[in-house]
């Protein structure tokens, strides 16, 4: 048996270049459905877990998809803003927990996301150093964030503006880091949290100045009238918010008309959530209500048709692939011939060749699937960053 | 036989004693007890009222010399974040609040369920600066529980948000209330027996904290904005001057005992001075009851 398999092994060897297409080809044939198969299916536990721990979320009415993935997985919002509040009016059916969430800015690469301390309960996201954001203009970082801006509590990120042309818009806040939070495995090692009111500051919403009443700003005065002083624009907002003027940081317009991107409702049971789905599905505001769980469901339904397709165009290739591996053996048998009559000559009997031949053939498949194993596993292992990446 | 009933006598009196002692201790101060964190005085008062001795109350401001105008470090904050009830006067007298971040399902604010009997402020100033309208850092008065029928609603309120914390002392929130109701009701009627006296007559208030007082009670009173320890300048004593022509009052209500200078000032132009504290901080001697007690009788002299 060891001559056979020593024989088989030394053609392999020698003819190398056809041996590794062959198992190159094999390999690659085997691991394209499993390795899509391991993809898909960490793809979309992740995408599954998080929308199935979200109960139910509130929106302007839009695309469901984007709603869900703006809400869950903190991608760029793009449906119209829904008011402040809502969060009061759902807070005060006493139906659920309502956690607002405003993600329309970043910092570098990392989502910045304004939203209210029970978020991080919510989710339950513990912190690793620090403590939980307190006071205005101070945020608490993921932990993937944390590593890859190489920040820890007491230093200071600045957010990204929103957009060279965005001339009366928002200016980069210096935002104070408090905490750091434990690795979670989720898309929340990725974000910026911050009380959704400094979310409002980076928006414009709220700003705070030097005291236009005071003989101080005189130069920014352009009239002073009984109850009214008109300032220029030289009255320029803090970019950093201090002990010393936080005092001067105020809101402007109501708060409850503040914009939210979506809201995240945590009812206090099953028959809450249903009678509180009912009130928002019959209502007349141009508000939504979803099941995130329904609607990534709906989404993986789209991925896993495409999955099959591919499973069905690998399955073809396969095919075609072994049967060009099968042609390429009895080829090269035919081409052998030589070979195979010296074995004859020195006493090699058929049964013996035969063993030599089915071993090339064995040993060619066997490599090939343990690589493609290999690949499989590497997969399984990298799988939810390779997920991630897909995903988004 | 006798010594086996003498036994299980002693056993029996023994047991009951202990179980009796156990009913009548307070629960025990410590790590175990729910904790409330309180904005101001009065709320203090009722929620030690309605909730002592089962739960805890923090009142941080204290550090403070008007709570009104406090300011919380991020250690006060991250404080309140661990309570279990941050009770709040609401009325835009926690000037603080728009800057920190509290957990919203733990906040009670007390006065929102009259926000319709709110005050608005009357001196606002307006600004505006660059591309944006104007706007206001304005609000309203905030010394609400000077109304003892809105402190009963103050008091409510704290009532039914231990109840919907604490449901198992429900009882005994509501026992309390009831206590603590009749005492409000009872000062209440005394002050409106009081100033009824004289409806007509002019008072001052050295400071505009009182204007829920004044409504309540029909006071007709014209508020200044001079400091008990500061003596008045001189355009301040002329403006004074002038609103006393339209407006001739003989007594000036103070919040605290005005400076020697100022009192004699003020009798030698014929304006008397009477202190009513407003009770927004912990009064160093007496409680909420006894210090509004105080005001009542001091007022006596105004109305008599």
């Amino acid at each position: 048996m060891n001559a056979v398999f020593y024989m088989a092994w030394q053609y392999l060897r020698y003819y190398w270049i056809k041996t590794v297409v062959l198992v190159s080809s094999i390999s690659v044939i085997l691991f394209l459905p499993l390795g899509l198969q391991v993809i898909v299916q960490q793809g979309s536990a992740m995408l599954t877990e998080r929308a199935e721990s979200t109960p139910l979320l509130i929106g302007a009415k839009g695309s469901a998809v984007d709603l869900t993935l703006s809400a869950i997985y903190f991608k760029q919002p793009v449906l119209d803003p829904l008011p402040n509040r809502e969060v009061f009016s759902v807070n005060q059916t006493g139906l659920a927990l309502a956690i607002p969430l405003h993600m329309r800015f970043v910092a570098g690469d990392f989502r910045i996301v304004g939203t209210s301390l029970e978020y991080l309960q919510f989710r339950q996201v513990r912190l690793g150093q620090g403590r939980d954001f307190a006071i205005l203009g101070e945020c608490v970082l993921g932990a993937t964030a944390s590593k890859k801006l190489g920040l820890e509590p007491g230093d200071h990120i600045l957010s990204s503006p929103a957009g060279a042309f965005d001339v009366a818009g928002s200016y980069p806040l210096k935002m104070k880091v408090v905490g750091i939070l434990q690795d979670a495995g989720t898309l929340d090692d990725e974000a910026i949290f911050v009380d959704v009111k400094t979310s409002w500051v980076i928006a414009g919403l709220a700003h705070g100045h030097m005291d236009v009443t005071q003989p101080e700003a005189e130069s920014g005065v352009m009239k002073r009238e009984e109850n009214n002083v008109v300032a220029n624009a030289s009255v320029l907002s803090y970019t950093e918010i201090t002990p010393e003027n936080i005092n001067s940081f105020h809101f402007h317009g109501n708060p409850e008309d503040f914009p939210l991107d979506a809201i995240i409702v945590v009812p206090r049971d099953r028959k809450s959530g249903i009678v509180l789905r009912g009130r928002y599905e019959e209502g007349a505001d141009p508000l939504q209500i979803l099941v995130p769980r329904d609607i990534i469901n709906e989404l993986l339904e789209t991925v896993f048709s495409v999955r099959d397709y591919i499973m069905m165009g690998s399955v073809g290739v396969g095919i075609a692939t072994l049967a060009t591996a099968f042609l390429v053996f009895m080829l090269s048998i035919r081409i052998r011939q030589r070979e195979i009559q010296t074995i004859r000559k020195i006493g090699g009997s058929s049964r013996r060749l035969k063993a030599i031949l089915a071993c090339e053939i064995l040993l060619v498949i066997g490599i090939g699937t343990i690589i493609a194993v290999g690949l499989t596993l590497l997969v399984s292992q990298f799988g939810m960053s390779l997920a991630g990446v897909i995903f988004g | 036989m006798k010594s086996v009933v003498m036994v299980g006598l002693t056993l029996s009196i023994f047991l009951f004693s202990c179980s009796t002692q156990k009913e009548q201790e307070p629960p025990q101060q410590g790590k175990t007890m729910p904790v409330i964190y309180v904005s101001n005085y009065p709320l203090k008062y009722f929620s030690q009222r309605i909730g002592s001795p089962i739960v805890d109350i923090k009142f941080p401001t204290t550090v403070s010399p008007d709570p009104a105008y406090w300011q919380p470090t991020a250690e006060d904050v991250t404080a309140m974040q661990k309570a279990d009830l941050i009770i709040l006067n609401g009325a835009t007298f926690e000037k603080w609040l728009k800057n920190v971040t509290l957990p919203s399902s733990k906040v009670v604010e007390t006065a929102s369920g009259f926000e319709d009997q709110f005050i608005p402020l009357q001196e606002i100033v307006t600004h505006s600066h660059g591309l944006e309208g104007e706007h206001e850092h304005g609000g309203t008065a905030f010394t609400t529980w000077l109304d003892m029928s809105l402190a009963v609603q103050h008091a409510k309120s704290v009532k039914e948000a231990l109840i919907a914390r604490f449901p198992e002392h429900k009882g005994y929130f509501e026992d309390q209330f009831i206590q603590l109701k009749k005492d409000l009701r009872s000062l209440d009627a005394k002050l409106e027996t009081v100033i009824k006296n004289d409806l007509t007559k002019p008072v001052f208030f050295s400071h505009p904290v009182y204007q829920y007082l004044e409504k309540r009670y029909a006071i007709n009173g014209k508020s200044v904005h001079w400091e008990a320890e500061e003596m008045p300048d001189t355009k301040m004593w002329a403006d004074f001057e002038s609103l006393r022509e339209h407006h001739p009052a003989q007594w000036m209500i103070w919040e605290s005992e005005p400076a020697t200078e100022i009192l004699e000032k003020l009798e030698a132009i014929g304006v008397k001075s009477v202190v009513f504290n407003p009770c927004g901080n912990e009064p160093e001697d007496g409680d909420f009851l006894s210090v509004m007690e105080a005001n009542v009788q001091r007022l006596k002299q105004i109305y008599q």
